[in-house]
């Protein structure tokens, strides 16, 4: 196992060539990783979708806007690639399929801290895709309403009220998973 | 301009702790990193062939990159792209779960497996859509798409190799990020090869490879090297 992996390490980083759309992934790439999981991708399959997000990404690049910040950019890019790989399977998603996987060993606040974390994800599993990366965007990120509804390509309006029905949706999904939680 | 009202204090109280961004492990991030690279190196190489609309100097560096990768599979004289050990674009099997994928029948199957990798349609911005031309956002294949890629299959599947070549590239040029893509430049890879074109077949299959690391299309490509010993 281990030359095995040794065979498949990857390449020191002074051998990765300098390239813009390279270079702004490198910077940002715990980022990526973290909007992936915060739209529902599974821990499993985090890395194929980063992956996903840089292809589509160095392809948009000529029209990426560099005054503008590029993380609500890169969200709407990993957005897009999350809702395609939904499409995809779309009868075998489940809402409740996010794992909780605390390990079960560490000090008590981590665990609760993963445990919190990990409920937060649930409860945003069960408000759908679309309404989910605008309050992901908005109330997780801050990320002001104008730059979201750019960034997802949606008129002002729509990102309002996406949000206000993703808020309600939340609420009620954690209250729902307090109650049962709570329940005998 | 109007702002959305303040968080309710429930949500405040669930939200607030995860805002910060969590660090990613240095061996995922390299890693994930020698993977984007991977995939520079080979998107660039592969617009060498059909991008006349491109600035010249985009020209020379791939025409540069096409030099140094000839150099390279005539100072190897083996199969570089096609032996064991694979391009640094090749995830840890802890990372790939599709990696784990079936071994495909011997022919190549007229469609792409419903989760093939890296086909995703440039489509990231509103602009993007404009200037995507004919590919399918949607990932669904027109008619028009997979008519062309079924005469490709049958031509190589008939022995005909040059034809499928000038459908392949015909698919190419109307289809460049088509929802095919994996299944045409599989068919390519098979195509040179049986010209006995062994080092282009060899490029295409080692480019092929580092754009679509988990695809099903590899085992075949083995299965090819081993036929051939």
């Amino acid at each position: 196992m281990g030359s095995h992996l040794l065979l498949r390490a990857p390449p020191p980083a002074h051998m990765i060539r300098k390239d813009p759309v390279l270079e702004a992934y490198q910077q940002e790439i715990t980022y990526v990783f973290h909007a992936l999981r915060w739209l529902g991708a599974r821990p499993d399959e985090v890395e194929d979708l980063a992956q996903e997000v840089f292809i589509a990404l160095r392809r948009s690049w000529p029209h990426y806007d560099s005054s503008r910040p590029l993380r609500p950019y890169l969200f709407g890019v990993a957005f897009r690639v999350v809702s395609m790989q939904r499409r995809k399977r779309k009868r075998e998603l489940a809402f409740a399929s996010l794992e909780i996987r605390d390990g079960g060993a560490g000090p008590d606040e981590v665990l609760q801290a993963k445990q919190a974390r990990a409920t937060v994800m649930r409860a945003l599993e069960r408000v759908p895709l679309r309404r989910r990366a605008v309050l992901v965007m908005h109330d997780l990120e801050e990320v002001p309403t104008a730059d979201v509804a750019a960034a997802l390509s949606i008129p002002l309006f729509t990102a309002y009220s996406r949000l206000r029905k993703a808020r309600k949706e939340l609420e009620a999904a954690l209250r729902r998973i307090a109650q049962e939680v709570h329940r005998p | 301009m109007k702002t959305p009202p303040p968080l309710s204090p429930e949500l405040e109280a669930a939200l607030a702790p995860h805002r910060t961004v969590l660090r990613l492990s240095p061996a995922v991030e390299a890693r994930a990193m020698a993977r984007a690279a991977a995939a520079t190196e080979s998107l660039e190489s592969y617009a060498v062939v059909r991008a006349p609309h491109r600035p010249q100097w985009v020209f020379a560096m791939a025409a540069g990159l096409v030099l140094a990768l000839g150099a390279a599979a005539y100072a190897a004289r083996g199969w570089v792209g096609l032996s064991s050990s694979p391009p640094p674009a090749h995830v840890a099997p802890s990372a790939a779960p599709r990696a784990a994928t079936p071994r495909p029948p011997a022919a190549v199957p007229a469609m792409p497996e419903p989760d093939a990798p890296a086909t995703i349609a440039p489509a990231a911005t509103p602009h993007a859509k404009r200037s995507a031309g004919r590919t399918t956002a949607t990932g669904i294949p027109t008619n028009e798409e997979l008519h062309l890629l079924r005469a490709a299959r049958q031509d190589v599947t008939r022995g005909d190799f040059a034809r499928a070549l000038a459908v392949i590239g015909e698919h190419a040029r109307r289809f460049r990020n088509g929802s095919l893509v994996e299944e045409r430049e599989a068919l390519r890879v098979k195509a040179l090869a049986g010209l006995g074109r062994r080092d282009d077949a060899q490029r295409a299959a080692a480019q092929f490879r580092a754009r679509f690391p988990h695809s099903v299309f590899l085992s075949t490509f083995d299965r090819m090297k081993e036929t051939e010993r």
